[in-house]
């Protein structure tokens, strides 16, 4: 257990951060069955090719690295994985599952577990658990975003409550761990410190950037679904008649 | 002045060929006249007190000033300064704001969607007594020499019993949760009408604006009250009781209040500005003659800004310490606000470059907003920024930023809104002339008053201090701000006349005074008190202007449906909640005490509990528990059908997820699952500033707690079953379950000691919340259960029982939430 060394090596420090790209050849294989099953099964290009090389670039930048040392990285990771490269994909090979409201229930619990202490820790003891956590927040969000999607026309009701709760739980973890007293993570006490961070601060970074950049993700995708359905459906306009 | 003609207003036509349908919809005359729940009697009641709260909050305001006139004056002295301060605020935000927007929304909202009433008028009434005997607890607190002076926000510990003995925060805590009441049920009533009854043909993107901003007004209320209300209900019970959830000896935090109460307030700056803005919205395309630039980028933005809302409580926080590296972030978020706001206050100025408009009273206010509005805005961008914010902070410079968002982003467009719709209210139009008197006194004082605080607060003059010192720059600005708020209070006396005068002095109101576009002014004022004789079909959001037809027929006579009602009953159109398509007959309640009678039973609770009798509080608790199961007690109609005029054969109370029901029960876990989630809050927050208290006062207990799980998820199963056949014994089920559950929650927490620490109290707290939720499906299935043996109800008469399946399944996913929260502590997989 001792000798375990996670998935995206040890906690580096900031000089040689920009040399840590992983190159792992079943991350690159799991990447390239990606985009296959993306270049075959999408609807549109674009889309699926932006998507794509975000997760790449999640997975394979020296991010991978970083969130080894720093919480808030992982943090910033997860939120570019589940609400920018998520919203993407579905947009570009949207997945069939449940309705809205289910999906964002698993994924406020998926979302929950991963970041609290226990299996936080385990994903740095055991590669399967590392994946387990990525492949279920992306699987969970890619299927969040696809019913979204899908359903933003037929039942907005649906899609307002599933956003506001996705929404609502990530406001609630965030603040805790802005205003926790004490850091969550045993594995980032001394990693953060080559960065001038406490660990402390490190989380509240974390807080900080779930709170603020994920609510202003959120919004963005709060107002495209708005403009989606208004450009859907415009109704005429009239003006005054001339008296 | 225009001298009235000797003709006064008629409330009509009143069609002799429709006697039935006529006398269905009559509004009982003399005294029986409180026994209404007509949406517009009840809109009239919110309006009119609302004013009356207005005008002593805006003369306790006048108290204040006069005290700050000169340097230390001796008008109040230190005491009475703060109670007059204190009520001022709270007056002001709570019983005058947001009651009188949500007044002009019940009165407004049906006739511009093509509505005869909204769908829950007893449940408006309803709320209309609880803000009314809310108000009256707290205004009561004068009498008993207890006004509340902790300042409206109410910050612990000051206003905890150690600091603040006697009753005033009592006052204060319980009338305001019982006059909330009613703002979240008018929310819910909104939010259904909205979506469930409007004109044929009126899908969503064709609702008139005002619409669209109250329907996000009211979700913001489902989520933004609860935080305030669990809040208070903590301090509450804390003063009563002594659970220590503020005590940070004993695990608490008083910065808990805080959060929640700015989880509330940050919202409630919103859930202001947007009516007021929905008014502007609509009443600047009339006077341009143009519809609304933007409407559909308007929209997105209203809706951007009631999710942005709640995101940014913190910033009311930049100076409790917060971890400083988020500050930054705090402050960027406050300033991403301005891109929703900045759209809509662009979707205006669009509107009004496209045609030169009619400068009338309204639009003067209009204008007077904009300008107003948009400097708030721009000393809000100062504050957002944390190092300005700490400089500015409590002074003077934040007193003034918030009067110009709050009075100028609601109290001219509400002024502009009164002179253009008060010929629907009375039949006469109010004075031009003293209209613009009063603006431009409004005008002037508030400048006067209010620009020069910004100096005093830069000048480092502190909120909310009874006197200050000669000599220290303060005495000329201060002496100044008052001769203007004298100027700005003889505006609003200028209005108040007016508005009173003008019943007997303001000519009567053509049909269509201002020449708009929506359809409340389809009718000559006073508009039948039923709305409409036949529901029109709409093809736009300016039907008045598109459909000419409209207005060159009598109103009476146009074409739609629903034309007469034989039978006697009330009813309007239900429609599918995004196409506006009929969907329904959406039977409406006649005239009835029941709602008045329930108010005063709880009004009857909340005080006794005021008083510490708490024998009285259960009776009226009970009383009220009646009440409720009196008013559901009738007999379901669904299955009827009606034939309609033009879109053939509707059904009654139709049994299906989009029904009016369903969607009201939706809104209302909105509610319910805010409320938890505050409370959760509540408890994870204590767990975290505190975590050494976690397990100090015992651990629950996990096997009744898995029993508790077990018991509400069978509880859903039943009652999902129970969907497709309806039977009594399903119903018993149900009510056997949820009564276990409850029951296996309360001995889960037993074991924990509620008044060891905060976190125990809150874990009590959470506990009993859930049990609440249990209570209600245990009484709602018993009603069900008995209104099933006694024969009351046919076969496919399953409306309770469809919308009975989302409150299981929601309240057994708080208890799963709760189980978790209760078990974490002792589970080493989550250390």
């Amino acid at each position: 257990m001792d000798s375990y060394i996670p998935f995206c090596g040890t906690p580096p420090v900031p000089t040689e951060l920009w040399t840590r790209w992983q190159f792992d050849p079943v991350l690159l294989a799991g990447l390239a069955a990606l985009g296959a099953v993306l270049a075959f099964k999408a609807r549109s290009r674009t889309p699926a090719l932006v998507g794509w090389s975000l997760v790449v670039l999640l997975f394979v930048s020296p991010l991978c690295a970083a969130s080894m040392a720093l919480f808030s990285a992982r943090v910033a990771q997860h939120l570019l994985l589940t609400l920018v490269a998520a919203p993407v994909l579905a947009r570009a090979m949207p997945l069939r599952g449940p309705d809205v409201l289910p999906v964002a229930c698993v994924f406020t619990a998926l979302f929950w577990v991963w970041h609290v202490p226990g299996p936080y820790a385990a994903t740095l003891q055991s590669d399967l658990v590392y994946w387990l956590m990525h492949l279920s927040l992306l699987g969970a969000a890619w299927l969040l975003w696809s019913s979204v999607l899908s359903a933003v026309a037929s039942r907005p009701d649906t899609v307002v409550l599933g956003i506001a709760l996705s929404a609502a739980q990530m406001s609630l973890l965030s603040a805790l761990l802005v205003f926790a007293r004490d850091p969550w993570h045993g594995w980032h006490m001394l990693s953060t410190v080559p960065y001038g961070l406490s660990p402390l601060a490190d989380q509240q970074l974390a807080g900080g950037i779930m709170w603020v950049a994920g609510g202003a993700l959120m919004l963005v995708a709060v107002a495209a679904l708005v403009r989606l359905v208004f450009r859907a459906q415009d109704g005429p306009h009239y003006s005054a008649p001339s008296a | 002045m225009i001298d009235a003609t000797a003709d006064r207003p008629r409330q009509g036509p009143v069609l002799e060929e429709l006697r039935t349908y006529e006398e269905a919809w009559a509004t009982p005359p003399g005294w029986r006249r409180l026994s209404s729940v007509s949406h517009r009697v009840v809109g009239q009641r919110f309006i009119v007190t609302g004013l009356v709260f207005f005008l002593i909050a805006g003369f306790l305001a006048l108290l204040v000033r006069t005290q700050l006139i000169v340097p230390e004056n001796t008008f109040l002295d230190a005491e009475t300064y703060n109670q007059v301060f204190t009520m001022h605020g709270t007056l002001m935000m709570f019983l005058f704001a947001i009651p009188i927007l949500e007044g002009f929304g019940v009165y407004l909202l049906p006739l511009m969607l093509g509505a005869r009433d909204l769908v829950f008028p007893r449940l408006g009434a309803f709320g209309y007594w609880c803000y009314l005997f809310g108000g009256l607890i707290v205004l009561a607190s004068f009498v008993f020499d207890a006004a509340p002076d902790g300042g409206w926000f109410m910050y612990t510990p000051l206003s905890t019993k150690e600091f603040t003995p006697g009753l005033s925060a009592d006052f204060w805590l319980i009338g305001i949760t019982f006059a909330e009441i009613a703002s979240v049920t008018a929310a819910v009533e909104l939010i259904a009408a909205i979506l469930c009854t409007r004109a044929p043909g009126m899908s969503l993107t064709k609702m008139p604006i005002f619409a669209w901003y109250m329907l996000v007004t009211a979700f913001m209320i489902t989520v933004g009250f609860p935080p305030l209300i669990v809040g208070s209900i903590l301090l509450e019970v804390e003063r009563l009781i002594g659970l220590p959830f503020f005590d940070p000896a004993l695990g608490g935090d008083p910065l808990l209040w805080q959060h929640l109460f700015w989880l509330f307030g940050h919202p409630e700056v919103y859930i202001i500005f947007l009516p007021a803005a929905g008014m502007v919205a609509t009443m600047l395309p009339t006077f341009v003659g143009k519809p609304l630039f933007g409407y559909g980028y308007a929209v997105a933005a209203v809706v951007t800004m009631g999710f942005i809302s709640f995101g940014l409580w913190a910033h009311h926080m930049f100076a409790t310490g917060l971890p400083t590296i988020t500050l930054t972030l705090f402050s960027a978020a406050s300033t991403i606000v301005t891109i929703p706001t900045g759209v809509q206050i662009f979707c205006f100025i669009l509107t009004l470059a496209q045609k030169r408009p009619r400068l009338t009273v309204p639009m003067h206010f209009i204008l007077g907003f904009l300008f107003i509005f948009v400097i708030g805005g721009l000393t809000g961008v100062m504050l957002a920024a944390v190092p300005f914010n700490w400089q500015a902070h409590d002074s003077y410079f934040v007193v003034a930023h918030l009067h110009y968002v709050l009075i100028g982003g609601m109290v001219f467009p509400l002024i502009g809104a009164f002179y253009y719709w008060t010929p629907h209210f009375t039949g006469r139009m109010m004075s031009e002339r003293l209209g613009k008197w009063a603006f431009w006194l409004m005008f002037s004082g508030f400048h006067i008053t209010f620009f020069l605080m910004h100096i005093t607060g830069l000048r480092g003059m502190p909120r909310r201090i009874s006197t200050y010192p000669a000599g220290i720059g303060w005495d000329r600005l201060n002496l100044l701000s008052t001769i203007g708020s004298y100027i700005l209070a003889a505006g609003v006396v200028v209005f108040v006349w007016d508005f009173i005068a003008h019943r007997w002095r303001g000519p009567l109101a053509p049909r269509n005074p201002w020449k708009a576009g929506t359809l409340e002014w389809l009718y000559p004022p006073i508009a039948p008190g039923h709305n409409f004789h036949a529901i029109p079909r709409v093809h736009s959001r300016e039907p008045l202007w598109d459909q000419p037809d409209l207005l060159e027929n009598e109103a009476h006579e146009t074409r739609g449906l629903l034309r007469d009602a034989p039978h006697g009953r009330r009813e309007t159109v239900g429609c599918h909640p995004l196409s506006g398509e009929p969907l329904q007959i959406v039977r409406l309640p006649h005239p009835t005490w029941i709602p008045l009678l329930t108010a005063f039973a709880v009004a009857v609770s909340f005080s006794a509990v005021l008083a510490s009798l708490y024998d009285i509080a259960a009776a009226g608790a009970v009383a009220a528990l009646f009440g409720f199961a009196a008013w559901a007690w009738e007999p379901s109609e669904t299955g009827q059908t009606i034939t309609t005029n033009d879109e053939g054969t509707l059904p009654v109370d139709v049994a299906s997820r989009l029904g009016h029901t369903h969607i009201a029960i939706i809104g209302t876990l909105m509610i319910m699952v805010a409320l938890f989630a505050s409370v959760l809050f509540a408890v994870m927050f204590l767990w975290n500033v505190q975590p050494e208290f976690t397990r100090l006062a015992g651990d629950p207990d996990l096997f009744w707690t898995s029993i508790a799980v077990a018991c509400g998820l069978g509880m859903s199963l039943v009652a999902w079953l129970a969907r497709s056949a309806p039977m009594a014994v399903l119903d018993l089920a149900v009510a056997l379950l949820a009564g276990v559950a409850g029951w296996a929650l309360y001995q889960a927490v037993l074991p924990t000691d509620p008044m060891a620490t905060a976190l125990a109290a809150t874990l009590w707290v959470m506990a009993g919340f859930i049990g609440t939720q249990q209570f209600v499906l245990l009484y709602w299935s018993l009603f069900l259960a008995l209104r099933k043996v006694s024969g009351q109800v046919a076969a496919g008469q399953i409306v309770p029982e469809i919308n009975r399946v989302p409150y299981a399944l929601v309240t057994a996913g708080m208890l799963i939430a709760a189980a978790v929260v209760l078990a974490a502590p002792q589970l080493e997989v989550l250390k």
